[in-house]
């Protein structure tokens, strides 16, 4: 079995869309770790997500910042270790505290964290496709729970992608794949990084 | 025995001025919400007697990556010292204090709650009021720190990794958020152009630096949301726009030059900000425009914004580097005039991560 789904993204909108796609399936207490390239659109992912969350206010990039709450549905707590330089800073900022049983948890540049997340979480690593807007989004599922999610997922983003460019073939967007595409650019967050 | 913070004489908290904040109140105030632990003293709410910041900016500079103080551990253990010192710079004990000013939110609520935490607890034993700051507002008072020519009403820009965000300040605890980032802040977009353009940290002063080698016009990259007719600005596709180019470059074998690329990318955000900052002055019908946060530090920012206040007759006001990033001191005077309006918090305040300006 694949371990990734692959979804295409083609503009900042689609991503968005597909981000909008994962609203339905969230619950409080799952967790999503976030990582991929500078610049491929992992705010913007996070503002479909939200959007589809009930959340009102602006989804900005927690990246300076680090912790952003939003109030949805559920509470959404959306936090970005990209300042963090080791795996010591993100154990004094108190993330563990941070993983709320009652909130959704977005956490970018998850891959640094890895060790600290739940034994079930949604991965999805964001890289730059063909040309300049073109996106892969990979998702992998971290438990059977997530398994199912994403299935429904699946279904949603491609309605959702349908009725939002119509006569485009949505299918082609999405397949399996074993691993990601290499990474390009801003793969190497410090955080990830011995120390 | 040398004289310590804590002696005093009865005498001295007996004629202390209870509730009469007049032009000599002395307050001692904490900031902790982010990266920066720092304590001052601020005097009758314009002069600053002290202001200690405690950073480790340059420490970490080296390792190219950025947080120091974030943890709320590191704040724990820079606080007290950093109060000692403020209050020894000022030459002051805690007695002669009429006020404690901390900084409620938005920030971390781990660092939040070190300063509240510090700061009631002072209030408590010296039985002076608590006053619970916003850190934006507090941004907003830093031009009124030794500037007398700076006074509300104004059009605030508050520009640094975290905000962006242009303020319509009314009067004293009167604002309107006339528009900010929708997605990145611009000090964000400049650190991440910065890192991908392999700069040394911290990556804005180092673009600054780097466009004066360069031609502004060399690249036209996007000016996004600026004929939009609102105050709002995005600089996430700015930061894609610059990626982009350099892969494209790359692809095609050819070499860029990193001095253009500075130059243009930090002329595209100048011509944006300057042009929203400018069309909310006159849309506010005001005619003082406050600088502050850590990206009033970049020189084609000041240029462009001076330039532009000039042509239209509009005063600029830039306060010093040290009160434009985060610092007590700006807490401190937005402390004095919350107490003089009478909005002070009880002991039971607590830290709102979330915090809103208005």
């Amino acid at each position: 079995m694949a371990k990734f789904l692959s979804v295409t993204s083609t503009s900042p909108e689609d991503t968005r869309i597909i981000g909008a796609a994962l609203g339905p399936v969230l619950l409080p207490g799952d967790v999503i770790s976030l990582s991929g390239d500078l610049g491929a659109g992992k705010t913007v992912l996070v503002q479909g997500l939200a959007a589809s969350l009930g959340v009102r206010d602006r989804v900005t990039s927690p990246s300076f910042t680090i912790v952003h709450e939003y109030k949805g549905r559920y509470p959404i707590l959306h936090i970005d270790v990209y300042r963090l330089n080791s795996f010591q800073e993100v154990i004094d900022l108190g993330f563990e505290e941070l993983l709320d049983p009652g909130a959704v948890l977005v956490v970018e540049w998850g891959e640094a964290v890895a060790p600290m997340l739940p034994m079930r979480y949604l991965e999805i690593d964001m890289r730059q496709g063909e040309g300049d807007d073109e996106r892969i989004l990979y998702f992998k599922p971290h438990g059977i729970e997530w398994a199912t999610k994403l299935e429904s997922m699946r279904a949603t983003a491609e309605a959702l992608l349908d009725a939002a460019s119509p006569g485009e073939s949505t299918e082609a967007r999405f397949a399996y794949a074993l691993a990601p595409s290499p990474r390009t650019y801003g793969g190497d967050h410090p955080a990830g990084r011995e120390d | 025995m040398p004289r310590t913070l804590w002696t005093t004489p009865e005498a001295v908290v007996l004629e202390r001025r209870i509730g009469d904040w007049d032009e000599d109140v002395l307050v001692l105030a904490i900031e902790t919400s982010c990266d920066e632990t720092s304590a001052a003293v601020v005097k009758g709410g314009r002069e600053i007697l002290s202001n200690v910041i405690v950073s480790q900016v340059d420490l970490h500079g080296e390792y190219g990556g950025i947080v120091p103080e974030i943890a709320s551990r590191a704040h724990v253990e820079a606080l007290t010292p950093a109060i000692g010192e403020a209050l020894r710079g000022s030459d002051l004990t805690f007695w002669d204090i009429d006020a404690i000013a901390a900084t409620l939110g938005p920030g971390l609520i781990g660092s939040l709650l070190v300063g509240v935490a510090e700061a009631k607890s002072i209030a408590a034993v010296l039985q002076v009021p608590f006053v619970g700051v916003n850190h934006l507002e507090g941004h907003l008072y830093s031009n009124l720190l030794d500037d007398h020519n700076a006074e509300f009403p104004a059009v605030a820009l508050i520009i640094s990794g975290g905000h962006t965000m242009l303020v319509h300040v009314k009067g004293h605890g009167n604002y309107e958020v006339m528009g900010g980032t929708i997605d990145d802040a611009a000090g964000e977009a400049f650190d991440k152009v910065a890192r991908f353009l392999g700069l040394d940290y911290p990556g804005g002063p180092e673009i600054d630096r780097l466009s004066l080698l360069g031609d502004p016009t060399a690249i036209g990259f996007p000016r996004a949301l600026m004929f939009e007719g609102d105050f709002d600005v995005s600089y996430s596709g700015l930061k894609t726009a610059v990626i982009n180019y350099v892969r494209r470059a790359e692809a095609r074998g050819e070499i860029v030059s990193i001095e253009d690329i500075a130059a243009s990318f930090q002329q595209a955000v100048v011509d944006v900000q300057v042009a929203k900052t400018i069309a909310a002055t006159k849309a506010a019908g005001v005619h003082r425009v406050f600088l502050c946060g850590g990206v009033a530090a970049n020189s084609g920012l000041r240029q462009g914004l001076a330039e532009a206040c000039q042509k239209d007759g509009f005063s600029l006001h830039v306060p010093p580097m040290e009160l434009c990033t985060d610092n007590a001191a700006m807490i401190g005077a937005c402390g004095t005039a919350m107490l003089r309006r009478g909005k002070t918090s009880g002991l039971n305040a607590s830290p709102d991560p979330n915090l809103p300006l208005v």
